[in-house]
């Protein structure tokens, strides 16, 4: 037999779940967090179709479009909330809602100072046209 | 103490013996989970090409140890080509540092598993996965666009959470998963007796199709077809067993003792049915339940003459349909009642302002009214 087997699609499934649960737990960026949440409902989807295709039926594809209706439902409710928390703290890192955790139980802190990147040369700023320049020495003229 | 000490020897060998035996399961893990934990984002990142050189070793790993291709079909290579690009972009979306590269990361995996969707004979779903991601592709680059840190390095994409623990707990849950699938879809025994099937169905003469049937040089005893009833009544498959019992009789009547006198046609058609009686027990091994479900039976599954996977309607997007409409009709309704409830919040949520914003909000217009007056 030369087909690929259920197995091997279950596992890329399972593989790409378990990539977008290290990616939710460990990202600090709420989009990116998004993305992976995401690639996890990716992962499910191919285990469901990859079942229909070897039960030869439909109804995992069919459960494969109610994961996209409610992917969507997700995508929708989560960008607002993300826009909201921004406009809350100015900034998309999620520890800075970490003052919301459990009592007794410390925030992680990472205190390593982050590499500084120098900023860009500033561009250099030309005197708008038609607008005479000051100049110093006018006082003395009058 | 002592019986402490006992269990705990127990499991140390246990242990061991799960290490030596399951090797090829946990060394593409490990050497994958030393890669993601080396690329993932921190302060001081260690150099990009040696998180790249084990991501690269465990995904050829995984192919030989966990895969095995055994020939070389355009359906294995399109299926390795797209499961891998799929594990790569996925790899890149969790450990990229760029909000708008992990975006376009996530494109290349919604593209692969479309592909691996195309494999799975679903177009449809294909589609419509490409349309509506393509949407919430769209929509996440504007939002990175509008409220991502342009410029250096920020706390939010710099710093991972735990990058160890984060780490570690994914891959112990997909070793996890993987001894499952592996275990629970454990199908050599069936294997073995469809090969056996397989080398009887060349027999040239009754002489020789009878002794590859009854086939004893190999280990277990008796016939293809008893071998066949003892593993599916072990299995607890009754109704195929039945099934292959009716097929035993059939054979002994056929009258094995003289096999000068074998009717060949014959032999070959018991063996074609034996054989899909187990591709079916072999599609049925994993499941917890072996009652018929609703749909199709699985004994009545068509399949392809060649590589025995189960035939799907041609019409994909037509029986989709018929089965959306009727055996889920009000999952549908659900469905949209979801979505026009997910809308309206969604606008709820994202128009309400916080306490603060409204307060300075306010305070800032009743500042700037006098000084319009006094403009």
């Amino acid at each position: 037999m030369n087909a690929v087997g259920l197995e091997s699609y279950l596992i890329v499934g399972a593989a790409l779940f378990c990539l977008g649960l290290i990616g939710f737990l460990a990202r600090r960026n709420m989009i990116v967090m998004f993305l992976c949440a995401e690639m996890m409902l990716q992962g499910v989807a191919l285990n469901l179709v990859a079942f229909a295709r070897f039960r030869g039926n439909l109804q995992g594809q069919a459960f494969v479009l109610f994961l996209v209706t409610v992917a969507a439902c997700e995508a929708a409710i989560a960008l607002a909330l993300i826009l909201m928390l921004y406009r809350r703290k100015g900034s998309l890192d999620v520890s800075l809602w970490q003052d919301m955790h459990e009592v007794g139980w410390e925030p992680a802190e990472d205190d390593e100072p982050l590499p500084e990147i120098p900023l860009p040369a500033p561009l250099p700023h030309l005197t708008p046209a038609g607008i005479e320049p000051p100049r110093k020495e006018e006082p003395n003229h009058v | 103490m002592s019986l402490f000490a006992q269990n705990s020897s127990r499991l140390v060998d246990s242990f061991i013996n799960f290490v030596s035996k399951e090797w090829a399961l946990w060394l593409p893990l490990l050497v994958g989970g030393l890669a993601i934990f080396l690329m993932l984002p921190r302060p001081r990142r260690y150099p990009m090409w040696l998180g790249a050189a084990f991501g690269l070793g465990a995904l050829i790993l995984s192919v030989a140890l966990l895969f095995k291709p055994a020939a070389v079909s355009p359906e294995i290579a399109l299926f390795i080509a797209f499961s891998s690009l799929a594990l790569i972009s996925g790899a890149l979306l969790v450990t990229q540092e760029n909000p708008a590269r992990a975006a376009l990361a996530f494109t290349l995996v919604i593209l692969s598993t479309c592909g691996l969707f195309l494999l799975l004979a679903a177009p449809f779903l294909m589609a419509a996965t490409i349309i509506v991601y393509a949407g919430a592709i769209i929509v996440t680059f504007l939002f990175v666009v509008m409220l991502a840190q342009q410029h250096g390095h920020s706390d939010a994409d710099s710093r991972s959470r735990e990058p160890v623990l984060a780490t570690l707990t994914g891959f112990l849950l997909m070793g996890i998963l993987l001894y499952v699938v592996r275990t629970g879809y454990e199908t050599s025994r069936f294997e073995i007796l469809l090969k056996g099937i397989a080398a009887a169905q060349g027999g040239q003469d009754g002489k020789e199709i009878k002794s590859l049937i009854q086939a004893e040089s190999n280990g277990p005893q008796g016939t293809l077809f008893s071998r066949s009833e003892s593993l599916l009544a072990e299995l607890g498959f009754f109704a195929l067993e039945q099934q292959v019992t009716q097929l035993d009789l059939d054979w002994n009547m056929l009258g094995p003792d003289n096999p000068d006198k074998l009717d060949l046609t014959k032999a070959k058609e018991l063996l074609t049915k034996l054989e899909i009686v187990l591709l079916t027990g072999k599609d049925r091994v994993g499941y917890a339940s072996t009652k018929p479900g609703r749909g199709i039976e699985s004994s009545e599954i068509r399949r392809d003459d060649k590589t025995r996977v189960p035939h799907l309607p041609a019409e994909n997007s037509a029986h989709l349909g018929k089965v959306l409409f009727t055996d889920f009709l009000l999952p549908v309704e659900l469905g949209g009642t979801l979505l026009l409830v997910a809308t309206v919040g969604a606008i709820a949520i994202a128009q309400r302002r916080s306490v603060e914003e409204r307060r300075v909000r306010n305070s800032t217009m009743t500042l700037s009214q006098p000084e319009e007056v006094k403009g």
